[in-house]
């Protein structure tokens, strides 16, 4: 677990943040800078690659380094390389010289060292007289007011002295606090401070800094022979706390960053502010801590690059860019280089040329136009008799009129001049208007329009309202009179499609011939189906012909001019002009076509 | 000047507008568009409050049957209108579902019953292949192969099994390419008909012009005569 250092939810082991209020949580090990391993966060070296996980410490260099000895170190962190110190290796080699003392050469009293001491008595005390001569001098020699930096070091207690005589070469330069003159009601002697972690008596040299004693009512103390070194005068003046009479260790830096973090110095995370994750804390990583990255990652670029900075002005552009966009100056003149406006003048030119010279100059490009639909579909409406009923749906408007109004137009004429009553219906918005116009024209004598023709105008509804109107069409209201159609002269004994004699589609686009064909088919597949239909629509429609869905057809304005042909309505002369501008303009086009592909060959991609 | 000659004085007009295109995108060309952008809008209203709300609505007045009938699809069509707002869009669903599901029912029934059913028993149908002769014999296979072909190059599917996808390469893979030149050539076919339907509108209202033009001149007695 994972103790929260803002809050101190425990959290599960691994967690970066606390669940409770997302604080970042303190790395519970270390990664390694070398092969990226994670190691416990008491390891020094790596365990995969035996790295340095923790740098060392610098080294002043030899003329900065002071000359006074480094205070003890009060834990067993490699903080003090083992070894280099000649000291050290001088001690370790006394120690085990110590090791191979036999039985008995050990003193007394180191032997009474070595046993469970009991705690010192009053009554075990030594006298006064008992203080050995070496230590008398010495308390002669001591200040009377001594630094409080002094009493930093904890006195050393309760270890009696060793007589003199018995004390081997090793020794002799160690000195000890004489017994403690305890009174009665006091506190427990303080323990001694030894560096707890330097192990053996041995680990004490000559060269170790002299271990500081202190009388704790009057702060006397007692220092080695001579003078207090330069390390000891520079020690800060305040006291350190007591923790019951241990040395507070010296904690490494790295040690030190693992501790859990004030609160003050606990950086807030970043708030989202904006989208739906508003108001969460700590939704990106900001990376703290010793978790590094195994690798080194590269820097994101400080500037974008001009290939960023192109590709975001041109979305920005594409966003701003209003509809219609004014050609800039530039775009003009690279026009004007390229020749396109010259070139699209020129076949425009080209092109009205073509349609117009049929006009001016009355040529026969071509021969008669021929077409079999065409003619089936005028042998079929000659077969209609008088005040047959022909529900016609008008499916296109004045855009498609030009062409459309040369196949409605005889097909219409000559469902007049049999008398067939024409019902009107269009999904079209300008369906009736366009066929009110064309009939217009085409209808002799205009007093025959109510019994002639019932327009019921728009059906909404694309394909569910053809279906409804075929089952329905009396139901509808006849838009030029504003009646019911039901009382509409030509609509006499008509209630649904099944009541016609025919069903006429003229239709600019496939999409509106399929949907009449289906949904007749559906409705009443027995009625019969003719259509006229634009030269787009040819193709889609010619299946449904081949296959008798459509008993006959008038495409385009090539059909339409074989049906003005048969009918002979006066019109022959502007069918021929059309199909003549029509077939002049092909050719325009196709000569085109040619000359644009030979200089495309000729002179390569870039003409 | 009576109507049909302003009427044929504005549309002469506006064909040069739009014909204007061919020197490029300018104001005269945007005029013309705007102002049928406009007119098709407006007519649009107009037509639909003619044909169908005067229609519908004075029913409800009426004490027959059909008023009943009338309500639901005007409750329906109300309705619809909250899927402008997206608070109450919600309440344009049910209306929304059933335009849906109708159209849907209609135009899969039509497809089926008008289109793939017909056309399915056309392509096969020998008897239909003879009554053409040796022509509609020929018509018949070519339609056939070009039917077969056409719906083999979209099979974009293939067995594991190595015999299994050699026959399949065989005969699937030949079938389908040359389904492939059958769509090329429907594909031309289609786009020259596109292109001479465009063009018999550039001819109707190049013919419109001059005969509009000529009927001005003769009409207002500028030709002299």
């Amino acid at each position: 677990m994972i103790y929260c250092p803002k809050c101190g939810t425990a959290n599960r082991q691994g967690s970066k943040f606390c669940n409770e209020c997302g604080t970042p949580l303190p790395a519970t090990g270390l990664r390694c800078p070398m092969c990226g391993a994670m190691n416990p966060a008491g390891n020094l070296y790596c365990d995969r690659c035996n790295a340095r996980l923790i740098p060392a410490e610098k080294t002043p260099p030899e003329e900065e380094k002071p000359e006074r000895p480094s205070p003890p170190k009060g834990i067993s962190l490699p903080s003090v390389p083992l070894g280099e110190e000649g000291w050290l290796s001088e001690l370790r080699a006394e120690a085990e010289a110590l090791d191979l003392l036999p039985e008995e050469e050990i003193p007394e009293w180191l032997a009474e060292l070595e046993a469970p001491a009991a705690p010192p008595t009053p009554e075990a005390q030594p006298p006064e007289a008992a203080i050995p001569e070496w230590l008398a001098e010495l308390e002669e020699t001591v200040p009377e007011a001594p630094s409080p930096a002094e009493k930093t070091a904890p006195p050393l207690a309760g270890i009696p002295a060793p007589p003199s005589g018995e004390v081997p070469e090793w020794l002799r330069n160690i000195e000890f606090a004489p017994p403690i003159q305890e009174e009665p009601s006091a506190q427990p002697p303080p323990i001694a401070a030894v560096d707890v972690h330097a192990g053996a008596p041995p680990a004490v040299s000559t060269t170790v800094p002299p271990i500081l004693i202190e009388e704790e009512d009057e702060g006397l103390l007692v220092t080695a022979p001579g003078e207090i070194p330069d390390w000891l005068k520079e020690a800060p003046e305040e006291a350190p706390p007591d923790f019951g009479g241990l040395v507070p260790a010296e904690i490494p830096e790295w040690l030190r960053a693992l501790q859990p973090r004030e609160e003050e110095t606990v950086e807030e995370e970043p708030v989202e502010t904006e989208g739906f994750l508003t108001g969460l804390r700590g939704l990106l990583s900001i990376g703290k801590g010793l978790d590094m990255p195994a690798t080194a990652q590269p820097s994101l670029p400080r500037a974008p690059s001009p290939a960023a900075v192109a590709r975001a002005e041109l979305l920005q552009g594409l966003l701003s860019r209003p509809m219609i966009t004014p050609p800039t100056a530039e775009a003009r003149e690279a026009l004007r280089q390229s020749g396109w406006i010259a070139a699209r003048f020129l076949v425009g030119i080209i092109l009205l040329a073509a349609i117009l010279l049929p006009m001016l100059v009355r040529l026969s490009l071509f021969g008669p136009p021929t077409s079999t639909a065409a003619e089936t579909l005028f042998a079929t409406v000659n077969q209609l008799s008088e005040n047959t009923p022909v529900l016609i749906a008008w499916e296109y408007g004045p855009a498609e009129s030009d062409e459309m109004d040369r196949v409605a137009g005889p097909l219409m004429e000559h469902l007049l001049r049999q008398k067939a009553r024409l019902i009107i219906v269009s999904t079209r918005l300008e369906g009736p208007a366009a066929a009110e116009a064309l009939l217009t024209s085409r209808l002799a004598d205009p007093s025959e329009w109510p019994r002639r023709i019932a327009n019921l105008g728009y059906l909404p509804g694309q394909a569910a309202g053809v279906r409804e109107a075929l089952g329905s069409l009396d139901g509808r209201t006849e838009i030029s009179t504003g009646q019911p159609a039901s009382q509409a002269e030509a609509m006499a004994g008509v209630h649904s499609v099944a009541d016609v004699g025919m069903v006429v589609v003229l239709a600019a686009q496939p999409d509106d011939l399929k949907t009449w064909l289906e949904q007749i088919s559906v409705a009443r597949p027995d009625v019969p189906v003719v259509a006229g239909v634009s030269a787009r629509t040819e193709l889609i429609s010619t299946p449904y012909l081949t296959a008798g869905q459509l008993k006959g057809m008038v495409a385009g304005l090539t059909g339409g001019a074989v049906y003005e042909r048969q009918l002979d309505t006066g019109r022959g002369r502007e069918y021929e002009y059309y199909l003549t501008s029509l077939g002049a303009a092909q050719l325009a086009i196709a000569a085109l076509t040619i000359i644009g592909a030979l200089i495309f060959l000729v002179g390569g991609r870039k003409r | 000047m009576t109507a049909d000659m302003i009427g044929l004085m504005v549309g002469t007009l506006l064909t040069l507008l739009v014909l204007s295109y061919i020197l490029g995108d300018n104001p005269l060309y945007r005029l013309a568009l705007h102002l049928l952008v406009g007119a098709t809008v407006g007519y649009g209203v107009a037509v639909t409050t003619v044909t169908v709300l005067q229609t519908v609505l004075p029913s409800l007045q009426s004490d027959s049957p059909d008023r009943v009938r009338v309500l639901i699809p005007i409750l329906l069509g109300i309705l619809l209108l909250f899927k402008g707002f997206p608070r109450w869009s919600a309440w344009g669903n049910f209306s929304t579902a059933l335009l849906v599901g109708v159209g849907a029912a209609v135009a899969v029934s039509g497809t089926l019953m008008g289109t793939i059913i017909p056309q399915t028993a056309a392509v096969g149908s020998l008897n239909d292949w003879l009554r053409g002769g040796s022509a509609g014999l020929i018509n018949g296979l070519i339609g056939m192969i070009g039917t077969v072909g056409a719906l083999l190059a979209f099979a974009f599917a293939a067995p594991r099994q190595p015999t299994l996808q050699r026959l399949w390469k065989g005969s699937v893979g030949v079938g389908g390419q040359i389904g492939r030149l059958f769509l090329l050539a429907a594909f031309g076919a289609a786009f020259g008909l596109a292109l001479t339907a465009s063009l018999t509108v550039l001819v109707g209202r190049v013919y419109a012009v001059v005969m509009g033009i000529q009927q001005i001149i003769t009409a207002t007695g500028m030709g002299g005569g």
